[in-house]
């Protein structure tokens, strides 16, 4: 009774389990949203977003028997969207090692610019960046993993996560002034 | 906050809950993917099957190519330049390699297959599914393996060509499990109709039906099972693991009651549980004690439950002691999954009860009877909670239909009724002796009553568990809820940013636990806040 996962949530589970097509629709509609929220900001584009999304979503629906109900359902969901994106791009990525990168010029007008964009404009910037740089943004910024574990993920070094982190925020931040001008 | 800092919080801020639909018929493409994904699975595993009856009938093939008595040279013994082993029948791969004479032309001891018109096609590597631990005939074929010194040809001959016919039999199965444990086993195996079947569910019981269904009762691992046999005696096995983990958690409660330094006779233990939303409690079970105090509840789903220890009035320690309550120590909400290798060691909790002794004699009334104006008559199953002074919930009475209630058989103390529907609690003592502090205004002698002010309900806090929560993905978090009202806990960072909230309205018990999956969230400091209704309890910081 104080389980994370509601009863209403196990029963719709329980149903998904026995492939009752409403039940899935009803699970589908629930992180639909949410999840392709997650998908395009590791995503290129919207193509690939829905190629995560798709993929994942099989992966929720094949493996719902297997999620133990002890931590939030929409957790466990997001989880296994991440680490399909990461899947998805940890081929292409390429993480240049320890090279310094030239600080950024640190204007907070910057910050101003950026605190004026829509989401949705600020999603389009995010899918610009680089593979590499992106899944380290995301996990580091987004999800909050630190250094050590995004380094684990990715098998990279912890000092790769790093400068990977500070050529996206550089970049990112030359694109959002270039676009301004 | 630095200019990094700054920048993440903006970007946080917009896109952390960020969502967007997908397309509209975007779940049907879903579905077609995944029907897609599981039919070439299927096809996989058809394909599988053929290749194992191809491989099957190119060995019957060499069977009765091999009955023809012209010049049995028989392999049994090395040859010259040969290592031969015995075929491994527990080898997973039981296939064959076969290479036909006409290619053994790069070796001067290369041998000569008496029968060598054996045509290419019989060249077949066979590898029958890895999960197929055993094949086997009732006459052993005595399979030998020879392998030449130099080469990787591999030449295999039989000694038994007499077989009149190998009955083919391949062992396969499918199964289906439903939500409550019932597993359907689809039989899949290619074998005649005559065919015996035995099936190991991997919970120490067996069938020899050909489809079975099997209850497993248990979350676990099971390894089952089945083997096909024919007439003839040839045999096939195949094996899968099943797991089973949405079963509710199930646990053995045993334990102990003792009496004093004397062991009780007579007596039962009740174990109480009652509705999370109307809090109605109902007896689950009750066992008798035996002779040494012992008792057992068996296979009891995780949550709370109450346990109350009596004694019989024939019991000649009846008039010395009174029931005992247990409360929230029994959650079982997370009970260990069961796993078949310990099974019997880990799966029961452990519950020792002193019962309490009573000095009914020189201590008045065991009794608090009461009355409340609050009784919806539309309703039938209302009812006061009772609280022991330490804000621990030690037992219910329902209502009368006047709106009374009774506890009887207290050990002298002090105790708090609670009624849920008014929020309001009222404390009572039994036992006049050992009250030092007699309440303002109440009777001397027998039940004192303090109506009005409620005392302070127990005192509230946050516990939180494992902390620092480094090893486990779940955080527990735990606290006072006496009112019984809806709570919400949120965990913050450092910078005052909501990571994640979990709010609750449904089960509201007075001691509330919440676990939250803290996997997501990296290794930093974190505050919990805990708001009951529109209170804040003060908050607590864990570390990940």
């Amino acid at each position: 009774m104080t389980n994370p996962v509601s009863i209403k949530e196990e029963e719709l589970i329980r149903q998904c389990i026995q492939e009752d097509q409403k039940s899935l629709e009803a699970f589908y509609r629930m992180y639909a949203g949410k999840m392709m929220g997650i998908c395009l900001r590791y995503a290129k584009n919207r193509e690939d977003a829905e190629d995560i999304l798709q993929e994942g979503f099989i992966k929720v629906f094949n493996n719902l028997k297997n999620f133990k109900k002890e931590g939030s359902l929409e957790g466990w969901v997001k989880r296994i969207m991440v680490n399909t994106a990461l899947l998805h791009y940890r081929k292409t990525a390429k993480f240049e090692n320890h090279v310094e990168v030239e600080a950024a010029d640190k204007e907070t007008n910057d910050l101003d610019i950026l605190s004026s964009l829509s989401a949705k404009e600020l999603m389009a910037q995010i899918q610009t960046l680089p593979d590499g740089y992106r899944m380290v943004f995301n996990m580091y910024v987004l999800e909050g993993y630190q250094h050590k574990e995004i380094g684990e993920l990715l098998g990279i070094n912890e000092g790769t996560s790093k400068s990977q982190l500070a050529r996206a925020r550089k970049f990112l931040m030359d694109i959002i002034k270039k676009r301004e001008l | 906050m630095s200019y990094n800092e700054e920048m993440d919080k903006i970007v946080l801020d917009k896109l952390a809950g960020y969502s967007e639909e997908p397309e509209p018929d975007f779940f049907r493409s879903i579905l077609a993917e995944r029907e897609r994904a599981a039919k070439s699975k299927l096809l996989n595993r058809i394909l599988l099957i053929a290749v194992s009856i191809a491989a099957l009938i190119a060995l019957l093939y060499l069977l009765l190519r091999n009955d023809k008595p012209e010049g049995q040279s028989s392999l049994l013994y090395p040859q010259p330049g040969l290592t031969a082993s015995s075929a491994d029948q527990s080898s997973e791969k039981s296939g064959f390699n076969h290479v036909g004479s006409g290619q053994n032309h790069n070796n001067d001891n290369a041998v000569q297959l008496s029968s060598s018109s054996v045509s290419p096609a019989e060249a077949t590597i066979n590898h029958l599914p890895a999960t197929h631990k055993t094949t086997g005939a009732g006459k052993p074929t005595a399979i030998t393996q020879a392998k030449k010194n130099t080469g990787n040809d591999v030449i295999r001959k039989e000694t038994e060509p007499k077989e009149t016919k190998v009955q083919s039999v391949n062992a396969i199965f499918d199964y289906f499990m439903d939500s409550t444990g019932k597993c359907t086993f689809y039989n899949q195996s290619m074998a005649n109709e005559d065919a015996e079947y035995e099936w190991f569910f991997g919970d120490g019981s067996i069938s020899k039906e050909k489809e079975p269904t099997h209850a497993y009762a248990l979350n676990g691992y099971y390894h089952v099972c089945l083997t096909v046999t024919t007439p003839q005696g040839t045999y096939d096995s195949y094996c899968d693991d099943i797991s089973i983990d949405h079963l509710p958690n199930r646990r053995n409660l045993i334990g102990k009651v003792s009496a004093g330094n004397s062991v009780p006779d007579k007596g039962w233990v009740y174990l109480i549980s009652y509705d999370s939303v109307s809090m109605v409690p109902y007896l689950i079970d009750s066992s008798r004690l035996d002779q040494s105090g012992y008792f057992t509840f068996n296979q009891i789903p995780a949550g709370y439950y109450l346990v109350r220890a009596t004694l019989e009035t024939k019991s000649i320690h009846y008039k010395q002691y009174m029931p005992t309550y247990y409360g929230q120590s029994l959650i079982w909400n997370f009970a260990k999954r069961y796993n078949l290798s310990s099974f019997g060691k880990g799966n029961s909790d452990l519950l020792i009860i002193n019962l309490l002794s009573t000095r009914k004699s020189d201590s008045g009334d065991n009794t608090i009877d009461g009355q409340t104006n609050t009784r919806d008559n539309e309703l039938n199953d209302d009812i006061v909670i009772l609280y022991d002074n330490n804000g621990k919930p030690i037992g219910f009475a329902q209502l009368g239909p006047d709106g009374k209630f009774s506890f009887n058989d207290l050990p002298p103390g002090s105790y708090q009724v609670f009624n849920p529907r008014t929020g309001s609690y009222t404390t009572y003592t039994t036992g006049g002796t050992s009250s030092s502090t007699p309440p303002p205004g109440g009777t001397t002698g027998g039940t004192t009553t303090q109506t009005g002010t409620p005392p302070p309900p127990p005192q509230p806090e946050i516990i939180l568990y494992p902390n620092p929560c480094t090893s486990s993905d779940v955080l527990t978090v735990k606290f006072n809820n006496p009112d019984l009202v809806p709570y919400s806990v949120t965990v913050i960072d450092q910078n005052g940013v909501t990571k994640m909230t979990q709010k609750g309205n449904k089960y509201l018990v007075p001691v509330q636990e919440v676990q939250l999956d803290v996997s997501m969230l990296p290794a930093r400091n974190y505050q919990v806040i805990v708001t009951l209704g529109n209170k804040t309890l003060p908050s607590a910081s864990f570390t990940k």
